[in-house]
């Protein structure tokens, strides 16, 4: 967009006021997928914050070969992980009661009560659909989110979670698989 | 449906990537589609599923979102931003759980209704692979502090984080030494010594004192040293 590339070529010179521009014109865009990455929207408005933080300190390296908005997309999917990992270290060691414990621990991230969000969603099937989603370890969540809902390809994908394209494709068909046994009987 | 069309039935994978219109999708799966009714069957189930997917609903945010997050953001900005959000979730949570993991460890911790130590039934494989996760993660966010203050300047900014780490790190260190880790321990004790002066740092330090600072994190390369016992506590966590 050409006033994407003003601003950021202000924002990129130290211009503030262009870089409120830009936060102003893509945060709800950034909200919406962090929002998709976490889970919840007290997780999504520090993924925008954080977001937008790393933005503004890297905005020298923005080269513009992709759209600001999907740059930003990049950033947010990147701060979501880190997140996710985080979490998922915490809890995995939390719910390890066992040795066997440990290794499940490892490689889920432990269902909670329905929050309020959740119940904002559309129903029975929005519950179900955002536990299974929880279900997704956080390389496959954050690969689907971007598949599925950013329309991200593999390649990108790739990029962003710092894997070989093969693992990224695999964190999505693995995604699919789990989605599709949480959502079955639900489909059709 | 003939033998030659069935071998080359699409598998969920194929499914998948013709779905998401993906360049590497097999070049004859559209074609295949329209002459394979199993496979038109399994693409049918595949779509509604990923459709409802699609029905994930997202709170909107209001209108005025990027007007309050801009409001949020610009103090940020302005002083030092990166590093307020950075410990956020992320660093009082880790910090209680490393006190408490290493608690557990060296059987201080009890299921609280029942008075039962909290290592009870854990192999010590099981004990020593959560022990190598709680120092990688130690280490990990000891190693954040010092590279914050090595590069920048302000050691006084960083000091709640290292006084957290101090904390939960003489625990970590009690266990290592009951388990005989000396090597290990050689390099958390001397990260630790730098984090206790982290941690000490008056509001006012003068400019020789963080040179000197700075100086005792870069000689003996004691981030490296971190960064790799780190990933080697990281691996083994994993293997052990």
């Amino acid at each position: 967009m050409r006033i994407d590339a003003d601003m950021v070529g202000q924002a990129q010179r130290g211009n503030r006021d262009a870089f409120r521009a830009l936060v102003e014109e893509h945060a709800r865009g950034v909200f919406r997928l962090a929002f998709r990455m976490t889970g919840n929207d007290s997780d999504a408005d520090d993924m925008v914050q954080e977001t937008f933080l790393r933005a503004w300190k890297q905005i020298g390296r923005f080269d513009g070969r992709a759209s600001f908005g999907t740059w930003l997309h990049r950033i947010c999917a990147n701060c979501s992980l880190d997140l996710l990992r985080a979490r998922k270290r915490v809890r995995a060691q939390v719910f390890a009661g066992s040795e066997s414990g440990v290794e499940d621990g490892m490689e889920r991230v432990a269902a909670e009560g329905p929050s309020p969000e959740r119940l904002a969603l559309s129903g029975e099937v929005g519950e179900i659909l955002a536990r299974a989603m929880d279900g997704l370890t956080e390389a496959e969540r954050v690969a689907f989110v971007m598949r599925h809902y950013e329309g991200m390809g593999i390649e990108d994908i790739a990029r962003t979670l710092g894997v070989q394209p093969g693992a990224a494709k695999h964190s999505v068909f693995r995604a699919v698989a789990k989605l599709r046994l949480a959502l079955e009987g639900v489909a059709r | 449906m003939s033998g030659h069309l069935s071998e080359q039935h699409l598998s969920e994978e194929d499914l998948i990537l013709l779905y998401y219109r993906e360049p590497e999708a097999r070049a004859d799966g559209v074609a295949h589609l329209q002459e394979c009714r199993a496979c038109r069957e399994s693409a049918k189930a595949l779509a509604e599923t990923l459709e409802l997917c699609s029905a994930l609903e997202t709170p909107e945010p209001s209108v005025d979102y990027g007007r309050s997050t801009w409001a949020q953001l610009a103090p940020l900005l302005e002083d030092r931003p990166q590093r307020r959000w950075a410990w956020k979730p992320v660093w009082g949570l880790a910090g209680a759980f490393a006190a408490l993991v290493a608690a557990f460890l060296i059987g201080r911790a009890t299921v609280p209704s029942r008075g039962v130590p909290m290592t009870a039934g854990l192999s010590a494989q099981a004990r020593q692979r959560i022990l190598a996760i709680s120092l990688a993660d130690h280490l990990e966010r000891a190693g954040m502090v010092l590279t914050e203050v090595a590069n920048e300047g302000d050691p006084a900014s960083q000091r709640p984080q290292a006084e957290d780490l101090v904390d939960e790190g003489r625990l970590l260190r009690q266990t290592l030494a009951e388990s005989g880790e000396s090597a290990t321990l050689e390099i958390v004790d001397e990260v630790e010594r730098v984090l206790v002066e982290v941690a000490n740092t008056p509001d006012q330090i003068n400019a020789v004192e963080v040179r000197r600072l700075r100086d005792r994190i870069d000689s003996g390369s004691l981030l490296f040293k971190a960064k790799v016992l780190e990933t080697n506590l990281y691996k083994d966590g994993k293997t052990i």
